[in-house]
């Protein structure tokens, strides 16, 4: 029996009848869900979700809504959105035009796209990410909501030791540099690999050093890298744990968009370097000293992770504390917050 | 490519609507050009049908038409892989008989006569239209590799594979497509290997052995009759292959401690752990490698250059076909340089299972490098060993003294002896498994884990029980496990119904326990653990519970006891072959008053010769003598 008292939520992505952990738009929605399951009795396709993201019997077609919620959030599914009663929220991503102007608050991930979509490009008109995404002169005039990205519970479990060896030996026991995800000619952080290349030639036989791919591997991968191919989700935490770094995207949507991978590293303390941009700063903090802005300042992170200093548990100490900021129940209360304040729920009564 | 592509398409385009209203019907050479061009495009579409027709309507008018055969040829084949029997049913009834009755005597009648004939399986007159184009001046390379796979096929059936091998072995010294011999090679290496271990039944199946009616006609005879039942030719191919190295492997530095490289093959890293954790506590540094990224990059090679092999080749290939060492070692180098890397820093490879990797490092893993395997179980009744060159395997370990047995009654070449094999228990840390406590029930509860097969034979594990309750009613049965699938073959079927027939009147004393992932909390209710299986390697859910106490039951594996199983696995219990003297001993071991005793003793005794404690030094030190020898050449040869 549910709190009376929590509010009750309707969410919905796209057309699909229920969703699971297989690809990284659905994994992105759960962790979404997971942190409003912490205030919130959410429901998925007018079916209860459970605090794991499963249902108690899974929706096998669409279902109109049964009852009325507090709220409703649906993602790139318009004929739904616009039979919906008010409040409803949409994500700003992807763009479309009927369901912009119908919502009563658009969200997004970071403040550095909220921060572009309140001056409606205004504030960087020629950024590529706008352009990608956006109609040229686009406009709203709905409040923007940000909600920040979850750290998934999975990843702050403790880790098998079977699970830990197995991620060690698909890695061949090297250090590995980690890019997971979507890997394509665009994402793949070109900087980075440069580095890595040349830590190796400083590193000769001394210290094995290889870059690891996992994920949706769209592009030939360099003959002296891994391709780890599709890992299971559960099998994440350990294989990120496994790795002496995992690296940033370094394309334009990383200007603008979280990043739920960069979250995934910082929850199991594996260091991260990446691009400086106004995200990165969001997520991992401006002092982080896994940022860079050049070439030299790649390599010499990546080096310094290689050569056995205390470089890598100062960046690692440094995410597990930050992780307290991400974790579902502190983001669940921040986006709880922002949801109020934008007058998407009821502010509470205080106690 | 693009080009010829493009051109093709565009003849294809503007005969096409000429072909379908009639017209076209000169057998002249460009017809027929354009008329194969269209019946390539039914293909594509799936219309073989269409496409004989296209074929068939020029070629009936003149039977010598060159390449008519040819493409009628690759028509049936493109109709059989899409299961279209009315293309061959159709040359069958009415193309073959139209070139038997002809009178035509010129070369490219034959030709097209052998195709024909040969896809109707006319093997006479096959014979005859080659007896022909042998005294002629006709290039049948072609025409004769065509038969010769198709005869390689139906080999599966017959068994009579040497004739083809002779025939490829004809091909070795002559100027053919040597990439399509040596898969060739390959393909029927495999194939004449899985109808020997067939042992005269017939099934279909990936391993034979493994399947239930081979498995039960397996004995030491028949499994030492696998080798000589094989083509002479692929005997002798394979004999070449045996290569011991040419000199013993480098000293290790003396100044860095052993390296050691554990490859293992589809991410099954299972067993592995703890034994990892022996060898870096005794100084050892361990490196992995996943061998699929192998499979990978030097399948990604042939792609771009047909030239060089596949992964299926340089496994299965076999004399002259086979690439050398030094040739495979240096194309792993191009294709995956760090794994080249990796070998080239180890000592030794380790490799786990006797599958695909075993293969691969024994034919190329550089001679100054130790290479040891590991076999588990189901290994031993596989292809792979016979692949395998034994003379370069310096040291074999086996998980059970039977499995071993298996493996040198199949796979008995003079290389690999029992003095270059040893025995050592997976590597197990039962120490971390405590006495369970028990429930009231436990003294009259049976359990039996992963039940839901014919190998695992839970009717065995009725005919006990049925013992049991006729003298107390208390008697319960617990199997716990994944239950038996939705689709069963038929073999399976059969024996869940027999099995569901057997439980309808003791149901009430058994309880089906879901999977679980709390086996301890499980074993607390039980207070014996059953082995009722055919066959086992090392049956690691009864160590584990003998390791907490439980008390073991064991069958006299009946399809393993040729060998020496159980016994050898667990010398310090018995073994049954009825279930009439496994309930006697069950029931004389209830009414004993020293239960709590007799579980801590069984407890002793299972740490004494089954844990990491023990295992664990013989596993490290194993390694470090097998490597020793192979340094200063003392392998056994």
């Amino acid at each position: 029996m549910s709190d009376p008292m929590r509010p009750r939520i309707f969410v919905q992505f796209l057309d699909k009848p229920f969703i699971e952990p297989t690809r990284g738009d659905m994994i992105n929605e759960l962790r979404f869900y997971k942190a409003l399951m912490t205030f919130a009795d959410v429901y998925y396709n007018d079916h209860l979700l459970h605090p794991d993201g499963t249902f108690e019997i899974r929706p096998d077609k669409l279902y109109a809504p049964s009852r009325d919620y507090d709220l409703y959030y649906v993602r790139a599914n318009a004929e739904l959105f616009k039979s919906l009663p008010h409040p409803k929220v949409t994500m700003a991503l992807p763009y479309n035009e009927e369901m912009f102007a119908i919502a009563d608050a658009l969200i997004v991930t970071t403040q550095a796209w909220k921060d572009l979509l309140g001056s409606n490009g205004a504030s960087d008109p020629d950024h590529a990410f706008l352009q990608k995404w956006y109609p040229k002169g686009f406009k709203t005039s709905s409040k923007i909501v940000n909600i920040r990205q979850s750290i998934d519970a999975l990843f702050l479990k403790e880790i098998s030791p079977q699970d830990r060896f197995e991620a060690r030996a698909m890695t061949t026991g090297a250090g590995v540099f980690g890019f997971f995800g979507r890997v394509t000619d665009e994402t793949i952080p070109q900087t980075l690999m440069r580095a890595i290349q040349t830590a190796k030639s400083r590193a000769k036989d001394t210290s094995p050093l290889l870059s690891a791919f996992a994920g949706n591997i769209r592009i030939a991968l360099p003959k002296d890298s891994l391709n780890l191919g599709t890992v299971p989700y559960e099998k994440m935490p350990a294989l990120l744990s496994g790795c002496l770094a995992t690296l940033g995207q370094e394309c334009a949507d990383s200007s603008y968009l979280g990043s739920g991978k960069i979250l995934d590293s910082m929850a199991v303390g594996t260091p991260i370097v990446s691009r400086r941009n106004l995200v990165r700063e969001e997520q991992l903090g401006a002092d982080y000293p896994g940022l860079f802005d050049t070439q030299e300042e790649a390599n010499e992170i990546i080096w310094k992770l290689c050569d056995g200093s205390d470089f890598s548990t100062e960046l690692s100490n440094y995410l597990l504390e930050r992780r307290n900021m991400f974790t579902p129940t502190s983001n669940g209360a921040f986006i709880r917050q922002a949801l109020e304040q934008a007058h998407m729920l009821p502010a509470r009564q205080p106690s | 490519m693009q080009l010829r592509r493009t051109f093709l398409s565009v003849v294809r385009k503007t005969v096409s609507p000429l072909i379908s209203a009639g017209l076209l019907k000169r057998p002249t050479p460009l017809n027929l050009r354009f008329r194969i061009v269209q019946s390539n495009h039914l293909i594509r579409q799936n219309d073989c049908t269409a496409a004989l027709d296209v074929i068939w309507e020029l070629g009936q008018n003149n039977l010598g038409y060159p390449g008519v055969g040819a493409q009628l040829h690759k028509i049936a084949l493109y109709a059989n892989k899409q299961k279209n029997t009315d293309v061959l049913a159709r040359i069958s009834q009415t193309i073959l008989p139209a070139f038997k009755s002809s009178a035509l005597t010129s070369v490219p009648f034959h030709v097209n006569k052998a195709y024909v004939s040969f896809l109707c399986e006319d093997w006479d007159e096959v014979q005859n239209a080659l007896h022909v184009l042998q005294n002629s001046d006709a290039n049948i390379d072609n025409l004769l590799w065509d038969i010769h796979v198709k005869r390689g096929q139906l080999c599966e059936t017959t068994g009579e594979f040497e004739q083809e091998f002779q025939y490829l072995s004809t091909l070795l010294d002559g100027p053919f497509d040597m990439p399509k011999v040596r898969t060739q090679v390959a393909k029927m290496g495999l194939s004449s290997v899985r109808y020997a271990q067939k042992l005269g039944l017939e099934v279909t199946a990936h391993s034979p052995l493994l399947t239930p009616t081979v498995l039960e006609q397996v004995s030491p005879e028949t499994l030492r009759s696998i080798a000589p039942s094989l083509p002479k030719t692929l005997h002798d191919w394979s004999a070449m292959d045996q290569t011991p190295r040419a000199t013993p492997s480098n000293a290790s530095a003396a100044d860095r401690p052993l390296r050691i490289l554990i490859a293992s093959n589809a991410g099954n890293w299972n067993f592995l752990r703890e034994a990892t954790e022996v060898l870096e506590e005794a100084g050892i540094e361990v490196r992995f490698l996943p061998f699929d990224h192998l499979k990978r990059a030097i399948d990604q090679t042939n792609k771009t250059d047909r030239t060089h092999p596949t992964m299926f080749d340089m496994l299965y290939t076999t004399g002259p076909c086979k690439p050398s060492q030094q040739d495979g070692f240096a194309l792993l180098a191009d294709a995956c340089p760090w794994a080249h890397d990796l070998i080239t820093w180890c000592d030794v490879v380790f490799v786990e299972w006797w599958n695909a990797p075993a293969v691969w490092f024994s034919r190329y893993l550089p001679e100054d490098t130790s290479l040891i395997v590991r076999c588990h179980s189901y290994e031993a009744f596989s292809v792979n060993p016979y692949f395998t060159n034994m003379a370069r395997v310096d040291g074999a370990i086996f998980i059970a003294d039977h499995i071993r047995e298996v493996f040198l009654n199949s796979f008995s070449l003079p290389a690999l002896t029992v003095e270059n094999t040893t025995v050592i228990q997976n590597i197990r840390d039962l120490k971390q498994l405590s006495l369970d406590p028990k429930t009231d029930d436990a003294r009259f509860t049976l359990g039996l884990m992963q039940y839901s097969n014919w190998n695992k034979d839970p009717i065995f594990a009725l005919d006990i029980l049925e013992q049991l309750v006729a003298q107390n009613p208390r008697w319960t049965l617990r199997l716990v496990g994944t239950p038996w699938a939705d689709e069963l073959s038929d073999f399976e079927a059969a024996y869940h119904d027999a099995f569901l027939a057997k439980l309808a009147p003791l149901e009430q004393h058994v309880i089906f326990d879901p999977f679980t992932r709390d086996v301890a909390g499980w074993r607390e209710k039980i207070g014996y653990i059953l082995s009722t299986s055919r066959r086992e390697g090392s049956h690691e859910s009864v160590v584990e519970a003998m390791a907490s106490g439980v008390i073991p039951v064991l069958r006299r594996w009946p399809l393993m006891a040729q060998f020496g199983a159980p016994e050898s696995m667990f010398p310090d219990f018995p073994a049954f072959d009825t279930a009439e003297d496994a309930a006697a001993y069950i029931l004389a071991k209830s009414q004993q008053k020293e239960d709590a005793a007799d579980r801590a003793n069984i407890r002793a005794q299972t740490l004494a010769r089954y844990d990491i404690s023990t295992s664990g030094i013989d596993f490290v030190t194993y390694i470090r003598d097998t490597h020793s020898k192979v340094q200063i050449g003392q392998r056994h040869e």
